[in-house]
C-alpha cells in the first residue's frame, strides 16, 4: 500500500470529512480529468448491474430448470453466468485503472503547481517555517490526497448504486418481502450512526495519543544528549511509559468499538437471512414466492451489507484527507514574492552595472532597523569591499540588492533604475551571487555548475574549468557524492558557477572558513578573472580581496563609519587601520 | 521468520488470552458453517412439499441462536486476539525506547533520528498488524477453508473436486502476483523518498534557487520524479487492480461449475435441492480464505521484516556504559579534573578532533576555554562528562579514571550546558523542576535571576507555568540559553561547564550574568568554552585550543605578553567594542 494509505496525520487537526468549501478549490484540478471521472461512474453503473445479475441467474436457475427438471437449459445459464463473471472482472480492472490514473493525474498537478507555489514565495517565510515540515507538505499532503479522490469520485457512488440496485431488485422480486426485509434498514442505520459517532471518537483519541506519542519520542531522541548529561534517562523512560500506555488504552478502546460494531453488522446480516427463512419460506409454501426468488433475496441481503459497511470505513480516510487539503491551500493562500511582468525589449545588456543606494532604511522587525539611512553609490565597472562586525548589516545589503527584501525607505537603483520596477528575474540574472556557504545539490559536478538542463553552445565548459582551476577535481572519478568536495573546492564551485552565467554584477559573501595554501591561491586566481569589467560588491574577510577593491567601505550597525580606498583609510588610522593592522599586519609588514 | 523470535517472552506473558481468542475465533468458524446447514435443511423441507409454516422454525431459530453465538464469540475474539496485538507493541516499544535512551552519541552521529522513529511506529505498527490481523487471517483461512471444504464434501465429494479446481490456480496466481506487488511497492516507496529529498533538497537551497532564477529547473526536476511517481503507482495498480478482482472471479467460476455439474446432479436426485444451495453458500465462504490466505501470509512477513530492523536497533549494544563492577565513589564536593595526553577523532575522519591535551583543573577554580570554530572545544566539553570516550590518552577526577565511576554519579558531580539549548515544550518550571524535582519555588526564582530571565519570567501571564516550545511560547535563542543555564544551576554541579551558553544574550545582558555567576560560583568549579574573550579577564586559567591542540594557556596577562592568537583574538574583539561605543 502506498505511504499515505493509512493516512497521515500531523497534528491533532482533524478534518471535517465534508468540507465543501475545500472541495470546491479542489475542483479546477479534477476537471482536465472529467472524461476519466465520468468513465469512473459509468463503469460504477456497469458493475453494479454486473453485480446484480449472478444471484438472479441462479434463481431462474433453480426456478425454471432444476425444479423443472430441465438440466439442459442450465447450459446457457451456465455458460451465461460465466460471461457475466468474466465482464466483471474486466471492467472491475478498468475501472481500478481509470481511477488510479485520475488520482494519480490530480496529484501530480497538485503536487508541481504546490512546489512552484512554494518556491515562488518570499525569503521571509522560509525565516519562518521549518522546511522539514513544509516537505512533508507537499509529499505526504498531497499523497494523502489519493484515497479521497478516488473513493469521494467512485467507490462511494458504487455503494450507492448498489444499494439502491438492490433495494429495487428486491422490490422487483417480490414487493411484500421486501417490505419485511426493510424493516431492518432502520435497525442497520441506528447501528451505523451510533457506531460512527463512537469510531469517530475513538479514531480521534487514538489518533491524538499516537501524535502525543510521537512527539514524545522526537523531542526525547532529538534532546537525547541533554537526557543523558542530566542523567534523567529513569524519569523520562518513565514518562514515556505512561504516554505509551495511554496510547495503548486508546488503542484497546477502539479494539473494543470495532469488535463490537463489526460482529453486530454481521449478526443483523445473519438475523435477515432467519427473517427471510421464516417470512419468505411461508411464502413459499404458500406458493406467492418460487424458491429460487428465496435463495436470490438471501444472496442479495448478503450483498447489501457491504457497501454499508465501507461506507462508515470511509469516514477516516476523508477525514485525513481533507485534513491534509487543508493544509495545502494554507500555503497556497500565502502570498508569492511580489514582482512586475516583464516589459518587452529589453535586453540584459543594456545594463551597464552602476549601483546606487539611496536613503535606504531596512528592519526585519518593526523598530529594530539593521539598515538606517544608507546612501552610497558603485559606479559601473568598479570593485568595491564591505567591511565589519558581524551584524553590521552586510548579509543585508546582499538580500536588498537581490530583491529579496525591499526596504521600507529609499531606493535601490542600478543604472538609475529602481529595482522594485525590473522583474525579478531580470534583476536577478543581472547579479551573479556567490553566498558564503556554497549550496550543493545532487547531481554531478558539471550539472551542479551548469545548474541548467541541455546543451548550450555558448557555454565555453573547458575555458570555465580551466578559470577556476576545476581541471583536476573533475579528473577524480571517485567523486561521487558532492559532498566529498573540500570547502576550498566547494568554493571554487561557486565561482565557476558565476562565470557561466556571465552577469554585469557580482555579489560575493567571502567565505570565512580556511582553506589550504594551495587551493586559496586557486581561488584567488580565479576571482580576480572573474571581477575583471564586472560590477562588484564584495564581503571581504581576505586580505586579497581587500587590494582588488578600489574602495573600502566599513559598515557599522548599518551606518557607514569609513569610505574611501584601501590608502585613504589607512591614512586616517581610524577603525579600518587597526583592523588591518591587527587581521592582516601580524608580522609588522 | 527468524526475528519473531522477539517476540516470544510477550507470547510467553500473554498466552492464556491469546489461546482462548484463538479458541473463539475456531468456534465462530464452525459456527458459520453450521449456518449453510440450516439453510439447506430449511429448504429441504420446503421442496419436499408437504411441509407446514411450522416446520421451518427449529431451522429459523437455529440460525438465530448460531448467529447470537457468532456475535458473541467474535467479539471475545477480536478484544482477545487485537488486544494482545496491541499489548505487544506497547511492550515492546517499551522496549526499545528504555534501550534508546541508553545508546552512546557515537550512535546517534551515525544514525538519523527519522530512522529511529520509523522503527518506533511504522515498524511497530506492522508487528502489531501481523500479530492481530495477519494472525487472524492466516488461522481464520485455514481452519475456515479447510472445513469448508470439508462440509462441501460430505455433501458431495465429486461435485467438491470438480467446483474446486480454480482453488489451486487462485493460490498460484496470489502468490505470483504478491510477489509482483511487493516488488513494484518498494519501487514506488523509493521514488517516494526520492521526492521527499528532492523537495527537501530544493527548500534548503531556496536562497541560490532565487538568485540564479532556477526556479524552473527544480520545476523541471520535480516533474520527472512526480512523473516516473505516477508511472510507477499505475503500474502498481496494475497488479493490485488484477489480484483482488482475480480471486473473486476465481471463487465465482467454482459457481459457474455447480450451476453446471451440481444443477444436474440435483435432477439426478443425487443431491437434494438444500444441498445445492448450501454448496453455494459453503462457496462464498471459501471466497474470504482465499484472499485472506495471501493476506495474513503478506502481513506476517512484513512483520518479520519490521522485527528484524527492531532488533537490529535492540543488539546495539551502548559504548559508553558502567563496566560491571563500578563503584559508586563517596561525593566529591571538590572535585578535580586531570586530562592526560588525550587524543580523539571521529570515526570515519582522518584528522583529529583533539590532539595530545593534557590540563588540570582545580576545585573553585574558573577556567576559560577558547579558540576558533572547529578547534575542538566542544569536542573536549563532550569526553568530560564521558558523551565521548578517549581513544588516546585519559580524563581523570580525583585521581580516578572516569570509566571507572559510574556514569549518574559523574554526570551529577560534572555538568554540561550544551551549545544548542534544549527544553522540553512544557512549562518553565517542568523544565526546570526536571534536574531537582524536590526545589522549591524560591530556588527556582534565584537560578532564573542569576541567569537574568527573572525578569522577563515575571512578565509572562502564567509566570512560572508558561509553555515553551511549538505549542507555547515561542522563546528567542537567547531566552533558550538562559532557561537552559538556569536548569543547569538547579542541579549544582560542582564542577559546571558552559558551553557557549551565552553565544545568542545581547553583550549587556552577557556582563550581567557573568557578575551574577561570580558571585553564585563560590567552591564550585566553572569552565566556560566561550568566543568572546573581553570581560573574562580574571579568569584563573585560560586555554587556547588550535586545530585540535592546546597551544596557549596561562592567566591573561602572561598570554597578552605573548602576543600569541590569543591576544590578536582578544584585540580585535576590544577594536569591536570600541566601535560599538561608537569611537570611530
Amino acid at each position: 500500500m502506498p505511504p499515505g494509505d493509512f493516512g497521515y496525520i500531523e497534528d491533532d487537526r482533524l478534518g471535517r470529512p465534508y468540507d465543501f468549501g475545500l472541495l470546491k478549490r479542489l475542483f479546477p484540478f479534477l476537471w482536465p480529468w472529467r472524461g476519466h471521472w465520468l468513465a469512473g461512474v459509468s463503469l460504477s453503473i456497469g458493475l453494479t448491474l454486473l453485480d446484480l445479475i449472478p444471484p438472479y441467474l441462479v434463481k431462474t436457475a433453480i426456478d425454471r430448470h432444476i425444479l423443472a427438471g430441465d438440466w439442459k437449459g442450465l447450459r446457457p445459464i451456465a455458460l451465461v453466468l460465466f460471461l457475466v463473471l468474466s465482464l466483471n472482472f474486466g471492467l472491475q480492472y478498468f475501472q481500478a485503472m481509470v481511477l488510479e490514473k485520475l488520482g494519480q493525474r490530480v496529484m501530480h498537478a497538485l503536487r508541481l503547481k504546490l512546489f512552484s507555489h512554494l518556491i515562488a514565495l518570499p525569503l521571509d517565510y522560509y525565516q519562518k517555517h521549518s522546511i522539514g515540515r513544509l516537505a512533508t507538505r507537499a509529499t505526504n499532503d498531497i499523497e494523502n490526497l489519493n484515497e479521497m479522490v478516488k473513493s469521494l469520485l467512485a467507490t462511494l457512488f458504487k455503494d450507492l448504486f448498489l444499494a439502491l440496485g438492490i433495494l429495487a431488485v428486491l422490490f422487483y422480486l417480490n414487493a411484500k418481502l421486501a417490505l419485511v426485509t426493510f424493516t431492518l434498514i432502520p435497525v442497520i442505520f441506528i447501528a451505523a450512526r451510533f457506531f460512527s459517532r463512537k469510531a469517530r471518537n475513538a479514531f480521534r483519541d487514538l489518533r491524538q495519543r499516537v501524535a502525543q506519542l510521537n512527539a514524545f519520542l522526537q523531542e526525547s531522541l532529538s534532546g537525547l544528549a541533554l537526557i543523558q548529561i542530566l542523567v534523567r534517562e529513569k524519569k523520562r523512560n518513565d514518562d514515556f511509559r505512561l504516554v505509551n500506555h495511554q496510547a495503548f488504552q486508546a488503542g484497546l478502546y477502539q479494539v473494543r468499538v470495532f469488535a463490537l460494531f463489526m460482529p453486530l453488522m454481521e449478526l443483523i446480516s445473519t438475523l435477515a437471512v432467519a427473517l427471510l427463512i421464516w417470512r419468505g419460506g411461508g411464502q413459499v409454501l404458500q406458493q406467492t414466492l418460487t424458491l429460487g426468488s428465496l435463495v436470490a433475496f438471501l444472496s442479495y441481503i448478503q450483498m447489501f451489507f457491504r457497501p454499508l459497511r465501507e461506507m462508515t470505513e470511509k469516514y477516516s480516510v476523508m477525514q485525513s484527507a481533507m485534513a491534509s487539503l487543508e493544509r495545502i491551500f494554507e500555503i497556497m493562500d500565502e502570498k508569492a514574492e511580489e514582482d512586475v511582468p516583464f516589459s518587452a525589449g529589453e535586453a540584459d545588456d543594456s545594463f551597464k552595472g552602476e549601483i546606487c543606494f539611496e536613503k535606504v532604511r531596512f528592519a526585519y522587525t518593526p523598530g529594530n532597523p539593521v539598515i538606517k539611512d544608507l546612501s552610497f553609490t558603485i559606479p559601473a565597472g568598479e570593485v568595491t569591499a564591505i567591511v565589519g562586525m558581524t551584524g553590521g548589516g552586510k548579509s543585508t545589503l546582499i538580500r536588498l540588492i537581490e530583491g529579496f527584501y525591499t526596504p521600507q525607505a529609499g531606493r535601490i537603483l542600478i543604472d538609475g533604475r529602481d529595482i522594485r520596477g525590473l522583474p525579478k528575474k531580470q534583476l536577478r540574472s543581472l547579479i551573479g551571487l556567490v553566498p558564503q556557504e556554497t549550496v550543493l545539490f545532487s547531481g554531478d559536478l558539471r550539472e551542479n555548475i551548469l545548474l541548467q538542463e541541455g546543451y548550450h553552445p555558448d557555454i565555453q565548459w573547458d575555458k570555465i574549468v580551466d578559470a577556476v582551476h576545476l581541471g583536476p577535481v573533475l579528473e577524480k572519478k571517485e567523486l561521487r557524492s558532492m559532498n566529498a568536495l573540500s570547502a576550498g573546492e566547494q568554493q571554487l564551485v561557486a565561482l565557476a558557477r558565476v562565470m557561466v552565467r556571465n552577469p554585469r554584477i557580482l555579489v560575493l559573501d567571502e567565505a570565512t572558513s580556511q582553506v589550504d595554501t594551495y587551493t586559496e591561491t586557486l581561488a584567488q586566481e580565479a576571482l580576480s578573472r572573474l571581477l575583471q569589467g564586472r560590477t562588484a560588491l564584495i564581503i571581504a574577510h581576505r586580505l586579497f580581496t581587500l587590494r582588488q577593491a578600489r574602495r573600502i567601505l566599513v559598515l557599522h550597525e548599518g551606518r557607514l563609519v569609513e569610505d574611501g580606498s584601501h590608502e585613504t583609510l589607512m591614512l586616517r588610522k581610524g577603525f579600518y587601520y587597526r583592523l588591518y593592522q591587527l587581521q592582516y599586519n601580524k608580522n609588522g609588514e | 521468520m527468524q526475528s519473531y523470535r522477539l517476540l516470544f517472552p510477550y507470547l510467553r506473558q500473554g498466552w492464556v488470552p491469546l489461546l482462548f481468542g484463538i479458541l473463539f475465533l475456531f468456534s465462530v468458524d464452525f459456527l458459520q458453517l453450521s449456518i449453510p446447514r440450516f439453510i439447506k435443511g430449511a429448504i429441504d423441507a420446503l421442496t419436499s412439499g408437504s411441509a407446514a409454516g411450522s416446520r421451518l422454525i427449529p431451522y429459523v431459530l437455529g440460525i438465530i441462536a448460531a448467529a447470537s453465538l457468532i456475535f458473541l464469540f467474535r467479539m471475545f475474539w477480536r478484544r482477545l486476539i487485537f488486544g494482545q496485538g496491541r499489548r505487544v507493541e506497547e511492550a515492546l516499544r517499551n522496549r526499545l525506547f528504555a534501550h534508546l535512551l541508553s545508546l552512546s552519541q557515537s550512535y546517534y552521529q551515525r544514525t538519523s533520528i527519522g530512522d529511529l522513529m520509523a522503527h518506533a511506529t511504522n515498524d511497530m505498527e506492522a508487528v502489531r498488524m501481523a500479530m492481530g490481523m495477519g494472525l487472524v487471517s492466516l488461522l481464520d483461512a485455514l481452519v475456515l477453508g479447510s472445513a469448508a471444504i470439508a462440509f462441501m464434501a460430505y455433501i458431495n465429494p465429486q461435485l467438491t473436486l470438480i467446483s474446486l479446481w480454480p482453488m489451486p490456480l487462485a493460490a498460484f496466481l496470489t502468490q505470483r502476483l504478491s510477489k509482483m506487488l511487493h516488488q513494484r511497492f518498494e519501487k514506488v516507496q523509493g521514488t517516494f523518498a526520492l521526492i521527499m529529498e528532492k523537495v527537501r533538497e530544493s527548500l534548503a537551497g531556496i536562497l541560490v534557487i532565487k538568485a540564479y532564477t532556477l526556479e524552473a529547473r527544480e520545476e523541471a526536476g520535480l516533474a520527472r520524479l512526480s512523473q516516473d511517481y505516477q508511472d510507477q503507482n499505475i503500474a502498481l495498480a496494475r497488479v493490485t487492480s488484477t489480484l483482488f478482482p482475480m480471486s473473486v472471479l476465481l471463487t465465482n467460476l467454482s459457481l459457474v461449475v455447480v450451476l453446471w455439474v451440481g444443477g444436474r446432479q440435483v435432477l439426478d436426485q443425487e443431491i437434494t435441492t438444500g444441498d445445492f444451495v448450501a454448496f453455494i453458500s459453503y462457496l462464498q465462504l471459501l471466497t474470504w480464505p482465499v484472499t485472506a490466505l495471501g493476506w495474513g501470509f503478506n502481513l506476517i512477513k512484513r512483520g518479520a521484516v519490521s522485527l528484524a530492523r527492531i532488533e537490529r536497533v535492540l543488539s546495539e549494544s551502548p559504548e559508553i556504559a558502567d563496566r560491571p563492577g563500578v563503584i559508586a565513589p563517596p561525593a566529591w564536593p571538590r572535585p578535580e579534573l586531570r586530562v592526560e595526553s588525550l587524543s580523539f577523532s571521529y570515526p570515519g575522519e582522518e584528522k583529529k578532533a583533539l590532539e595530545g591535551i593534557s590540563l588540570d583543573m582545580k576545585p573553585g577554580r574558573f577556567y576559560i576555554i577558547s579558540g576558533k570554530t572547529g578547534s575542538g572545544k566542544t569536542t573536549l566539553a563532550l569526553l568530560l562528562v564521558r558523551l565521548l570516550d578517549p581513544f588516546r590518552g585519559k580524563i581523570c577526577l580525583n585521581g580516578q579514571d572516569l570509566r571507572q565511576i559510574p556514569l549518574g554519579d559523574l554526570r551529577k558531580t560534572v555538568s554540561l550546558v550544551p551549545q544548542e539549548p534544549f527544553l522540553f515544550s512544557d512549562t518553565i518550571r517542568a523544565n526546570l523542576l526536571l534536574v531537582r524535582p524536590e526545589a522549591e519555588e524560591g530556588q527556582l526564582w534565584e537560578v532564573l535571576k542569576v541567569a537574568a530571565l527573572e525578569e522577563e519570567v515575571r512578565t509572562f501571564p502564567q509566570g512560572l507555568d508558561t509553555v515553551v516550545g511549538e505549542k507555547g511560547v515561542l522563546l528567542s535563542g537567547g531566552q533558550k540559553q538562559r532557561l537552559s543555564l538556569a536548569r543547569a544551576l538547579l542541579a549544582n554541579p560542582a564542577l559546571l561547564i558552559l558551553d557557549n551558553t551565552l553565544s545568542s544574550v545581547d553583550l549587556n545582558t552577557e556582563f550581567q550574568i557573568r557578575e551574577n555567576l561570580k558571585e553564585f560560583k563560590k567552591d564550585r568549579t566553572l569552565v566556560f568554552i566561550t568566543h568572546r574573550l573581553v570581560g573574562w579577564e580574571d579568569a584563573d586559567e585560560i586555554f587556547f585550543l588550535e586545530s585540535g591542540k592546546v597551544v596557549e594557556q596561562g592567566e591573561h596577562e602572561h598570554l597578552l605578553d605573548r602576543d600569541g592568537p590569543y591576544a590578536r583574538l582578544y584585540r580585535y574583539q576590544l577594536l569591536e567594542m570600541e566601535l560599538r561605543q561608537g569611537k570611530f
